[in-house]
């Protein structure tokens, strides 16, 4: 399959001694695609965003859409003609004019007919049904989003973009919403790239996600890849909670300060593992195996974490709400099953110390 | 260049005898005594309205005065007062045929004099330090006090280490206003018979004396001004008033005035009388006299002669402020600000230097522009640019870019998402920039006096031409006329004030 959109080499810097914001970056986006560009605030993931819609001219790299350049070393498309919709975070619904009014002002070309029946359409499909001549600010907050996605949708462009749409609702309407926008694109076969820095909004509504920090991409799969093998600390710790551990490595085995774990790849010599708290299994101390002092229990409910210290290291633990240790207990852990070695971070000893200055290990 | 290029035929007007002449038009001994009368007069106007701005904003911000709101009217309202205005009424209250000598036996001394000029120009100017030093009153964090007091100093040694230094930038924004409204004043210094500057300026060219001589006068207060706005600059350098902390500011206990309340109610009182009752109440009683046959057509003429000026310049004002606003604010860049700063130097360079500037430039380079309704239309446009930067300023400030952006990702350019977008969201406050501009023009003078055309007619040319010969009876319907128009102007104000607060 061929990329509708693909992104290469794209560098911005917004002034000539700062380092830049976004640091050669490559995407592809496949058609029917929910593409999540995940990361912290200012790692410069909205950047790309505007870039690829043309608000930004990238300082050098190449962005295309449909076999069509619009932006390189000779060309820059401006927005208007580049045919990408793009959905902000504050909406930017224009307020002197109603809902039908914002919808149809993408269509100016067309005829009165076939813009009303385009609104109409529009409309059901986002389920807007008649609202059509409320102004934007008699409309609820997921009313606003719907509208905003219906606006950019309705001239029918090739790819949409979404900068952090769901940031401005409520923790109870933004679930519900997510779902409903996901909904409409995936209805219409649109691609899309939405700019968020919440995991689970990017585990939840995308089929891949690129995770970006200091202006770079550091992984790109599916949610479910993403989450099972990170490749860099940064990941491991961004989707999710894991311990990063330091350990020597012998084949499909890691020696750790907690024990022997099963590693997923045949490696030797010093390596970084990223444990997640779930795929660690508590039970009582025996000699066979080291043993640490339960620090902090926090009950969940449905699951709780437990802390556990070896020496001067801690491990957080991920069991069901069944196990019962207490404060104090001396335990001993085990990995359920083979745990992920982190790539890159193979240190030999001559750079050791390096390594250990740039990882925060031991969660 | 609207501005830079008249003043620039200025110069070269000035020195058209050579560099000699130019000398010794200022070396003439008379200058130095008028540039001593003006410095005098405007150090007068500053110290009395201080003495009445300083008591009031503080009688209206930190005490336990009853209706502290609406005496702060009293503070504002004289601004709908225009100086010949308030000269006119004022003067022909006093005298043998005076307002009060007529409702009563006793006979009012009669003001003219540099102590007449200083009242009347202190009485209509007063009111731009007043809300200056009010608001920056209003927004003064009281805690700073409460922690002086708990350091040990006494509300003296308050006023002087705490006070007074936050209230240093609205003082000298007041001084700086009050003196660029005194210098280039003619008309109620004229009426006192108190020369000044201004004066001069406006009697050689009236008279066509000496044409070289006003152009050297206007050159010597652009100067004087020029020197006011570098001292400004002085004083704000490096000043730095914001709040360390994130504490929103607290209401302050009022302090209670106690005995000295009426002492208060007094003060305020005759401030009210004397800048607002009086005037008012005598250009009404001339109103009342005034002889009836006759005037409708001349008012009606008058009434046109001030629209057929005023609406274009409010057109033509505001769609030039929109572009600079526009691009200082979505393009930001050193010369798109340096752009909207020179909008103020019109407003800086006082009147009568400027519509001089401009005679001797349409009159070398487009003579056929000269004596036309198009200069003073100009005139007031590039006069009163700074007054339309404001509303669009603050409007276009609420509108995000997101939104334009919006506009073009939906395929409409940078022009179309202008006219689409931008401008339907900013029209309160185009629609607010031109009826500022529109009451200014309404009720200005100076260019108009030397600006409109032979025989053209407006409301406070009429005014004028009547008051100088002392027919203060005739003058009377257009001077109410006219006080109609800036008593809305200040209404304006008021609202737009009330919105920010």
């Amino acid at each position: 399959m061929t990329a509708i959109l693909t992104v290469r080499n794209v560098t911005k810097r917004y002034s000539v001694i700062d380092a830049p914001v976004v640091d050669g970056i490559d995407l592809e986006l496949y058609p029917g695609e929910l593409l999540a560009l995940l990361g912290p605030s200012g790692c410069g993931k909205t950047t790309v965003l505007r870039s690829i819609a043309g608000f930004e001219k990238p300082e050098h790299g190449d962005i295309t859409l449909l076999d069509k350049t619009m932006c390189n070393k000779e060309t820059y498309v401006r927005p208007e003609k580049r045919g990408i919709g793009f959905v902000f975070q504050d909406y930017a619904l224009f307020p002197h004019l109603n809902v039908e009014q914002n919808i149809g002002f993408g269509l100016k070309h067309l005829t009165r007919a076939k813009r009303q029946e385009l609104i109409e359409k529009a409309l059901e499909l986002s389920g807007l049904d008649g609202l059509g001549k409320r102004a934007p600010h008699e409309l609820s907050g997921g009313q606003q989003q719907r509208v905003a996605l219906a606006r950019s949708m309705a001239p029918g462009p090739k790819v949409i973009l979404l900068d952090e749409p769901f940031s401005n609702l409520d923790a109870t309407l933004r679930e519900d919403t997510r779902k409903e926008v996901r909904d409409i694109l995936k209805r219409s076969g649109m691609s899309a790239i939405l700019v968020t820095h919440d995991q689970e909004e990017a585990l939840t509504f995308s089929d891949r996600i690129s995770v970006m920090n200091n202006g770079r991409i550091e992984q790109c799969g599916s949610p479910i890849d993403i989450y099972r093998n990170p490749k860099t600390p940064f990941v491991a710790q961004f989707l999710g909670t894991t311990n990063l551990i330091h350990a020597e490595a012998k084949g499909i085995c890691a020696h750790t300060p907690f024990g022997c774990m099963d590693i997923d790849k045949n490696s030797n010599g010093e390596v970084l593992l990223s444990v997640r708290p779930e795929q660690l299994k508590i039970k009582s101390a025996s000699d066979e195996y080291e043993s640490g002092i339960v620090t902090s229990r926090k009950f969940k409910g449905h699951d709780q974490y437990y802390r556990i210290r070896f020496g001067n290291k801690e491990l957080v633990v991920l069991t069901d709400h069944r196990s019962e240790f207490k404060e104090g207990e001396l335990v001993s852990v085990e990995t359920t099953e083979p745990v992920v070695v982190l790539e890159g971070m193979v240190c030999n000893n001559a750079i050791r110390g390096k390594c250990n200055a740039r990882l925060k290990v031991d969660s | 260049m609207g501005v830079l290029l008249p003043l620039l035929y200025l110069g070269l007007r000035a020195f058209e005898s050579g560099p000699d002449g130019f000398l010794d038009l200022l070396k003439r001994p008379n200058n130095w005594e008028l540039v001593l009368n003006t410095l005098l007069l405007t150090l007068g106007v500053l110290v009395v309205s201080l003495l009445i701005a300083l008591p009031m904003a503080w009688l209206t911000t930190r005490t336990d005065l009853k209706a502290r709101r609406l005496w702060a009217l009293v503070g504002v309202l004289p601004l709908a007062i225009p100086s010949y205005l308030m000269a006119y009424a004022l003067l022909s209250m006093s005298g043998n045929i005076g307002v009060v000598a007529k409702l009563t036996d006793w006979v009012l001394p009669s003001i003219s004099g540099y102590w007449g000029a200083v009242l009347i120009l202190s009485l209509c100017n007063f009111p731009y330090l007043f809300f200056n030093l009010r608001a920056a009153w209003l927004t003064l964090d009281p805690a700073l006090e409460d922690v002086a007091y708990s350091l040990g100093q006494n509300r003296r040694q308050i006023f002087i280490r705490v006070i007074f230094p936050q209230l240093k930038p609205a003082l000298l924004s007041g001084i700086l206003l009050i003196s660029l409204h005194v210098l280039s004043e003619f008309a109620a210094v004229s009426l006192m018979g108190y020369d000044t500057l201004s004066l001069v300026l406006y009697t050689q060219f009236i008279s066509a004396f000496n044409r070289s001589y006003a152009a050297c006068i206007a050159l010597i207060l652009i100067a004087i001004i020029l020197c006011l706005l570098l001292i400004e600059m002085w004083f704000l350098r490096r000043l730095r008033l914001d709040k360390a902390g994130t504490t929103n500011i607290r209401r302050l206990n009022p302090t209670p005035l106690g005995a000295w309340a009426p002492v208060a109610y007094l003060f305020l009182s005759s401030i009210l009388f004397v800048s607002i009752v009086a005037p008012v109440g005598a250009i009404l009683f001339w109103a009342s006299k005034a002889p009836l046959d006759d005037l409708w057509p001349d008012l009606s003429e008058a009434l046109k002669g001030s629209m057929m000026a005023s609406v274009p310049a409010a057109l033509l004002s505001t769609a030039l402020v929109i572009p600079i606003v526009y691009m200082s604010i979505r393009m930001p860049s050193r010369w798109t600000s340096l752009l909207e700063r020179s909008t103020y130097l019109g407003y800086a360079v006082p009147a009568l230097a400027f519509a001089l500037g401009l005679v001797f430039f349409t009159l070398r380079l487009v003579p056929s522009l000269y004596q036309t309704l198009f200069l003073l239309i100009y005139g007031y446009t590039i006069h009163y640019l700074a007054e339309a930067v404001g509303p669009i300023r603050s409007a276009l400030y609420q509108t995000s870019p997101r939104i334009e952006e919006a506009s073009r990702s939906l395929g409409y350019t940078r022009l179309q998402t202008l006219f689409k977008i931008t401008l339907p969201l900013i029209r309160n406050g185009m629609l607010i920039s031109m009826a500022f501009i529109f009451l200014s023009c309404m009720k200005e003078l100076h260019l108009t006096i030397i600006l409109s055309p032979l025989g053209y007619n407006t409301l406070a040319l009429n005014v004028w031409s009547y008051i100088e010969e002392a027919f203060f009876a005739q003058a009377a319907p257009f001077a109410l006329t006219i006080l109609i128009f800036s008593g809305m102007f200040v209404g304006l104000l008021l609202i737009q004030e009330k919105k920010y607060q």
